[in-house]
């Protein structure tokens, strides 16, 4: 089975990210508010193997957060960059960072099935 | 970092700010250290200038530092208000769906008309931010605004959706059922009928529930259900529904065999993955069962018992349902399941069903060590008397959580019939005539006395202990005097100070003659007499406690200290300071413990005297009295 993490402090996002996914079949969904809680969930539950990543949230923000999730030494899941139009130099900072794709808001459900079905095995 | 005053103004944000103090202050928002990072959050958010916050929410080079302002802002609450609402007009449009999101976190209501405007902002994300937001803010006013978003693009429309089930007005129904026919938004229009919880919301719940052949929308419509009585508990009203009602007819069988697979949790669960929302489906169709009192499902209830999890769901319902399901719990009381047994022994309990005492009497035989410790609750509740020679082995289980409870149990039944079984069993070993002497104290009757006497002459000290505890226990006062008195002198020191603090709680004039008398007794003297004695509270102590000052024992000359402190006259403070002269450091640190408490003037002047005092542990206590005093 897939694991997909959510990492939104929005709770829209995640009733959307649940309806959105659920197209994929076997696949499992956890939902974070905020960086250190998916650091957290990580670190109980192991690694996904997808995470679908807001940048703007309180407490850790997404880059952050990416940035400490790629100095674990554990297998890496993907990343995926959720960012709305005008944050290209946020997209940028991830991206090197080590994000492995980016979607744009608004997306369609069946634009973020194909995207994360590219990254899952 | 705390309280630093800061002052900038909306066109001074990061770039141009006065003061190094608040350049310090926005550089800590930016830390890649959260520590300081944090505690710069909560300054800013008590001091700093909102508008110059927005400023940095406003900054693209740097997301720390922008998020750092958006934490403060909301952490500022009603100060923040003011820049936010003239946020929600600036350019850029990122900043505009921060404002707006942040304004859902302050949840004051002033933001609602501007917020409303934003539906219909250009950029889809802020309008899709403030329906996001007006759903924390649960204003009704912003429900008609997102009626009408709902016929717009399908990113906001999930939103709005999902903000009008956050308000609960009943007026969204007629708009939001339409869209039930959407597969995106189907879900989540089924879970904010589910908080609307209106009578049409659940009339359309219901023929859904009845009509849903996938078994994903099913549980959608049960979780909603569920939901919605969660919020109104008021199932009378509920029953009255015509759609409910009908779930209660032998036509809702369909519906009632699912249920029952979902209690029992052989329906397929599509959400299988998510165990949280297997269990919110559980629990929803137990909600269910239990509103609509639908008796066919009371042994699929009694069941679910299986999945522990759901113990305190299912207990409440029970309990609540009343005598109705009470032949289905007697039946749990059999299941091969121990967590049914235990919900079926616990509830017939919690029902006061002392008719099936007998039945949960078996299960204190159970090989599950917790079940036992429910069966003897159960009885204990329920007052078993009859089943008390049942019980009464239990006293020497193998598992110290049931030896617990048994004496725990046997103390809460009648106290002659326990006294009985606990007689003719004549327990022989230690432990057993201890845990037999705790019921005793727990539920004294008369009838007792005799084995406690035989007791008081045990050869183990922890018998003898116990013994004491189930003497005094006993309510005739004076009477046990005597039987106490013969342990004072006992060679165990708990027994003895147990059997003299039982004499002096009698607070009888026999006890006190007695105790004052041990006070002259050739060797009768002991640190515990003097400690017991002093709580008796009679001043005609007082020269006994002094002659006892010149003790040979350290220890007894101590405890007269203490005691003397306790009475706090001028005399017996005056024998304390002549005391601070004794070659034991012990009893001078316990006098000058004393005489710091009393605020006789010539125990400062001794006080000062052990201040230079050659223990260090004396002179310590002697300096802090000065040191509180400074």
């Amino acid at each position: 089975m897939n694991r997909i993490l959510i990492v939104d402090d929005s709770s829209v996002m995640h009733a959307y990210y649940r309806r959105a996914l659920t197209g994929l079949g076997d696949c499992s969904m956890t939902f974070a508010r905020h960086g250190e809680e998916a650091l957290t969930k990580i670190k109980t539950d192991g690694d996904p193997d997808v995470i679908l990543l807001d940048i703007n949230m309180p407490v850790m923000d997404g880059l952050e957060f990416l940035r400490r999730l790629r100095s674990l030494p554990m297998r890496q899941a993907a990343v995926i960059i959720v960012s709305t139009e005008g944050h290209d130099d946020d997209l940028q900072r991830g991206l090197e960072a080590g994000a492995d794709g980016y979607v744009r808001k608004p997306f369609q459900p069946r634009e973020l099935q194909e995207l994360v079905r590219t990254y899952i095995p | 970092m705390n309280a630093i005053p800061v002052r900038a103004t909306a066109s001074s944000p990061a770039g141009s700010i006065g003061s190094s103090l608040e350049e310090a202050l926005y550089a800590a928002l930016g830390a890649a250290d959260r520590a300081p990072r944090r505690d710069a959050i909560q300054t800013a958010a008590r001091t700093a200038d909102p508008d110059a916050l927005v400023g940095l929410v406003a900054g693209h080079a740097d997301s720390v530092r922008r998020n750092a302002a958006i934490d403060a802002l909301s952490r500022g609450g009603t100060r923040s208000l003011p820049a936010l609402m003239r946020a929600l007009r600036h350019a850029d449009a990122e900043v505009v769906m921060f404002a707006a999101g942040i304004l859902g976190k302050t949840r004051d209501g002033t933001a609602v008309p501007e917020l409303v405007k934003l539906l219909e902002h250009r950029d889809i994300n802020v309008a899709q931010q403030a329906a996001e937001s007006l759903g924390h803010l649960r204003s009704p006013l912003a429900v008609e605004a997102l009626c009408r978003a709902l016929g717009g693009d399908p990113w906001l429309r999930f939103a709005a959706v999902h903000a009008l089930g956050e308000i609960g007005d009943p007026r969204a129904v007629a708009a939001i059922v339409p869209l039930l026919d959407d597969e995106m938004l189907c879900a989540e229009v089924t879970e904010a009928l589910g908080k609307i919880g209106s009578r049409e919301a659940l009339t359309v719940l219901v023929h859904r529930l009845r009509q849903s052949a996938d078994p994903e929308a099913f549980r959608d419509c049960l979780r909603a259900l569920g939901e919605a009585l969660h919020r109104h508990p008021d199932h009378e009203v509920l029953r009255k529904i015509e759609a409910c009602a009908e779930l209660r007819s032998p036509a809702a069988r369909a519906v009632h065999d699912r249920l029952s697979r979902v209690l029992s949790g052989e329906e397929p669960a599509p959400e299988r993955a998510s165990p949280e929302r297997d269990m919110q489906s559980r629990q929803a169709a137990v909600a269910l069962v239990h509103a609509l009192k639908l008796r066919s499902l009371y042994s699929a209830l009694v069941l679910a018992g299986k999945h522990g999890a759901l113990k305190e769901t299912l207990a409440f319902c029970a309990v609540s349902l009343g005598s109705d399901i009470v032949p289905f719990l007697r039946e749990g009381l059999w299941s091969g399941s121990r967590n049914v047994r235990a919900l079926a022994c616990h509830c017939l309990g919690a029902l006061g069903c002392r008719d099936a005492a007998d039945s949960i009497a078996m299960l204190l035989k159970d090989p599950h060590a917790g079940l036992r410790v429910v069966a003897l609750k159960a009885l204990a509740v329920l007052r078993a008397d009859r089943q008390a020679h049942q019980m009464v082995p239990l006293l020497a289980d193998e598992d110290a959580g049931v030896r617990r409870l048994a004496v725990v149990a046997l103390g809460q039944l009648d106290p002659e019939i326990v006294t009985l079984v606990l007689l003719t069993a004549r327990p022989q070993k230690t432990e057993l005539v201890v845990r037999t002497l705790s019921v005793m104290r727990a539920n004294p009757f008369a009838d007792q006395r005799p084995f406690i006497a035989r007791c008081l002459a045990h050869e183990a000290p922890e018998v003898r202990l116990a013994a004491v505890a189930a003497l005094a226990a006993q309510k005739d006062d004076g009477e046990i005097v005597p039987d106490l008195a013969a342990l004072a002198g006992d060679p165990n020191v708990n027994v003895r100070r147990g059997a003299l603090e039982a004499i002096a709680a009698t607070g009888t004039a026999e006890a006190r003659r007695l105790l004052l008398g041990l006070l002259e007794r050739p060797g009768g003297l002991r640190p515990e007499l003097v400690r017991i004695v002093a709580t008796l509270g009679d001043v005609t102590v007082v020269p006994r406690l002094v002659r006892i000052l010149g003790s040979a024992d350290a220890e007894i000359r101590r405890e007269a200290v203490a005691a003397l402190g306790q009475f706090a006259t001028p005399i017996a403070i005056r024998h304390v300071a002549a005391a601070a002269r004794d070659a034991d450091e012990r009893v001078r640190e316990k006098v000058a413990r004393v005489l710091s408490r009393s605020q006789d003037p010539g125990a400062l002047a001794v006080l000062e005297g052990l201040c230079l005092d050659p223990s260090p542990e004396v002179a310590s206590v002697a300096r802090q009295k000065f040191a509180d005093a400074a």
